[in-house]
């Protein structure tokens, strides 16, 4: 039997991964990223009662199919790329229709292509409140392709294109009347045959989007649009901490009743030991996390789906501009402080090469949210929650200053590549503004769906394997009877960290901190998982606690205040301000850098960088302390 | 000498209309023309002014239904011209 490949092609804002979310629900592939679709997604659409299965493939957005940046290239790539055996490609071209003059430019280009095409005349909805006409025959005529209308923002809107696609085994596209395309080789003259088009076929009334006018009034006001940006981006981080207190809390109390539950159905032993030391301590303490990144995740959704992120991006160009680099930069750096892995493969849309090495060269800066659990720890045991001139959070300042030093770091970095090995001219800066959208509740809750699941999948099968093997290492070999030292120093983490503890003596951290660090480097929040083992398996074998029970209730951030100075937690926050801990980071920007250089230019600057800044805070710190 | 209704894109006030009359390419570093026309900012074009930014930075226009933005440094090279009253 013939397959049916679905290829969604279209501008930037035309709705088309909305399409695919609906479409292709929860059968997809690849997980989406916010920001942009910077990797082609594939997914399946199916339908149990007709039995039509077919696979339909998101194209990351683009303007033109002379390609500029990289994630252009990788559409029109896939585009042009020939069609194996049984397989039938046919492109749906999505467009959105309050903006034909603009969105047609594109399907007149991917007409040219010789593969069958359908035209998604998408966001249905707005032609109809905007009461511009549309003749849609008309347009299929002129174009020569069947024409689809749709609206992607709630599932009655895509009935159309269901039962258009539930017909297209019978009544597949075919390629037609590309010749008279191909002679629309440039902008003016599809443009010209745009208007030419749409002046037969649409009739707009004069004044169209009064609501993205309005609020551009405020929203782009050079100086009241500023001071609402900050505002946005402060809120948003004052959210990911104030709105998380709750849940956080929630998930931490369950973890710790599991482990009594478990410590009690267990008998004492290896096994209670690594059930509770190593893996409910381990992944609980990575999986508190959650409700931040969901929340973080949340925010940025709802800038990309309104609208705004573009407009964030327009304002913060010209910031850009002084460390060399330009707005595209800003919507990959904002992803950063989720994670940097989704930040690096964002940088595809940035079309200059230097600008784009330079954006990632900042993103492992921007604080992600591995970092968060370190810090969190680290505040709680080391600065005090008192208030400062009587109304802000010391606890909260800190954090805020780690954020800070962090872009501030990135933006040094930035300005000095550009100045030096990255040195390059002014890029351009053309970008589309979308007006303004309510987002889609239904497909914002897939997202985070999306996203909640890839954590704990790294949660419970990663984080879960390091937290096993650190148990192995920090338990076994098991001390001789006449051992006098804690158990853990016998162990083979033990002495790898004890090992390693003269270099990392300068920066004030002890042993285990250095047992910490190893793990740590494979991703951040290990670090917390490694020493709440670590700790755990010290207490549970030292001999001086009476009371075992008393021991494990003790939390986290009391052992830690108990084990160390402030300078040596302040000089671990700075470490990890700047610290190269994350493997995955390095193996996306090794992939789309195409090379090790990139990556290991990185990773010694930020080693180089964090030991230092590490070394000056202990040092500066036990002046002080 | 240029007629006085002629100017560079920047020049626009908010709210002004003009339709593009040519481009230059003296003050730029890198002018991406073919990018500008694949937005619509093509020759006979009208063209908006929508809002400025902060210490000279982008400018946003509305080009055939749509909002784009531009620097400063780009705008500079298109030279556009209002209907003499």
């Amino acid at each position: 039997m013939n397959h049916t490949t679905i290829l969604l092609a279209g501008t930037p804002n035309s709705g088309k991964s909305s399409l695919f979310n609906l479409l292709t629900k929860s059968r997809q592939k690849v997980a989406n990223f916010p920001g942009v679709t910077v990797e082609k997604r594939s997914g399946t659409y199916f339908n149990q009662k007709t039995n039509t299965k077919l696979e339909v493939i998101d194209l990351p957005g683009t303007y033109s199919l002379d390609p500029i940046s990289i994630d252009e290239q990788i559409c029109l790539d896939r585009l042009k790329s020939p069609a194996t055996n049984h397989i039938n490609e046919i492109i749906f071209a999505v467009v959105d229709s309050t903006n034909l003059e603009r969105t047609l430019n594109l399907v007149l280009q991917l007409k040219a292509i010789a593969k069958p095409i359908v035209l998604v005349l998408n966001m249905e909805d707005l032609v109809l409140k905007h009461n511009i006409k549309i003749d849609i025959k008309k347009i299929s005529r002129y174009l020569s392709v069947p024409v689809v209308t749709t609206s992607a923002i709630h599932k009655e809107g895509i009935k159309n294109l269901v039962t258009f696609l539930e017909k297209l085994k019978d009544n597949l596209p075919k390629v037609e009347d590309t010749n008279n395309f191909l002679e629309l080789n440039t902008s003016e003259l599809r443009f010209n045959f745009i208007d030419k088009v749409l002046s037969e076929c649409v009739k707009v009334p004069t004044q169209k989007d009064l609501l993205t006018h309005k609020i551009d009034k405020f929203l782009l006001h050079p100086i009241l649009g500023l001071l609402l940006f900050i505002l946005a981006i402060l809120f948003m981080f004052q959210a990911v901490f104030s709105w998380s207190s709750y849940p956080m809390d929630l998930i931490e109390s369950t973890i710790a009743s599991i482990g009594e539950i478990v410590t009690n159905l267990i008998p004492d032993g290896f096994l209670q030991s690594l059930m509770v030391d190593g893996i409910i301590t381990g992944v609980g303490a990575v999986l508190v996390f959650l409700p931040q990144i969901l929340i973080l995740f949340f925010f940025i959704y709802l800038f990309e789906a309104s609208g705004y992120m573009a407009r964030a991006a327009l304002i913060m160009d010209r910031f850009m501009m002084m460390i060399g680099l330009q707005g595209r930069s800003f919507v990959p750096l904002l992803s950063s402080f989720a994670c940097a892995i989704p930040g690096i493969m964002a940088t595809r849309t940035i079309r200059d090469s230097k600008e784009r090495l330079a954006t990632i060269f900042m993103s492992p800066f921007m604080t992600c949210s591995a970092r968060l659990p370190v810090y969190i720890l680290l505040i709680g045991a080391f600065i005090p929650n008192t208030k400062v001139l009587g109304l802000f959070n010391l606890q909260g300042i800190v954090m805020f200053l780690l954020f800070a030093i962090g872009v501030l770091g990135a933006v040094i970095v930035a300005f000095v590549l550009r100045k030096s090995t990255l040195k390059g001219r002014a890029s351009s800066f053309i970008m589309e503004l979308p007006s303004y959208k309510l987002p889609n509740i239904k497909l914002l809750f897939l997202h985070l769906y999306q996203r909640a699941l890839l954590f704990v999948k790294k949660a419970g099968t990663f984080i879960l394997f390091v937290s096993i093997a650190l148990w192995f290492l920090s338990t076994f070999p098991q001390p001789p009877e006449n051992w006098d030292e804690p158990a853990i120093n016998y162990s083979i983490a033990g002495r790898v960290g004890h090992f390693i503890e003269p270099v990392f003596r300068p920066l004030g951290f002890d042993w285990r901190i250095s047992t910490g660090l190893i793990p740590g480097f494979a991703a951040r929040e290990v670090m917390v998982s490694a020493l709440a083992t670590v700790f755990a398996v010290e207490a549970a074998d030292a001999n001086e606690v009476v009371d075992e029970e008393e021991s494990t209730r003790i939390a986290l951030t009391q052992k830690i205040q108990n084990a160390w100075t402030i300078p040596t937690g302040l000089a671990l926050l700075m470490w990890y301000v700047f610290a190269p801990q994350c493997l995955a980071t390095f193996a996306v920007a090794r992939k789309e850098t195409h090379g090790w250089k990139w990556p290991i230019i990185m990773f010694v600057s930020m080693l180089i960088i964090a030991y230092f800044t590490a070394f000056l805070t202990y040092q500066l710190g036990t002046l002080f302390f | 000498m240029k007629p006085t209704n002629q100017f560079p894109l920047t020049k626009l006030s908010i709210n002004q209309t003009a339709k593009i009359i040519g481009y230059q390419t003296t003050h730029s570093e890198e002018f991406s023309l073919n990018r500008l026309k694949e937005y619509g900012l093509i020759l006979g074009e009208t063209i908006k002014l929508y809002q400025r930014s902060l210490f000279n930075g982008p400018i946003v226009t509305v080009v055939r239904g749509g909002l784009v933005s531009i620097r400063q440094h780009e705008a500079q090279n298109i030279l556009v011209q209002v209907d003499a009253k």
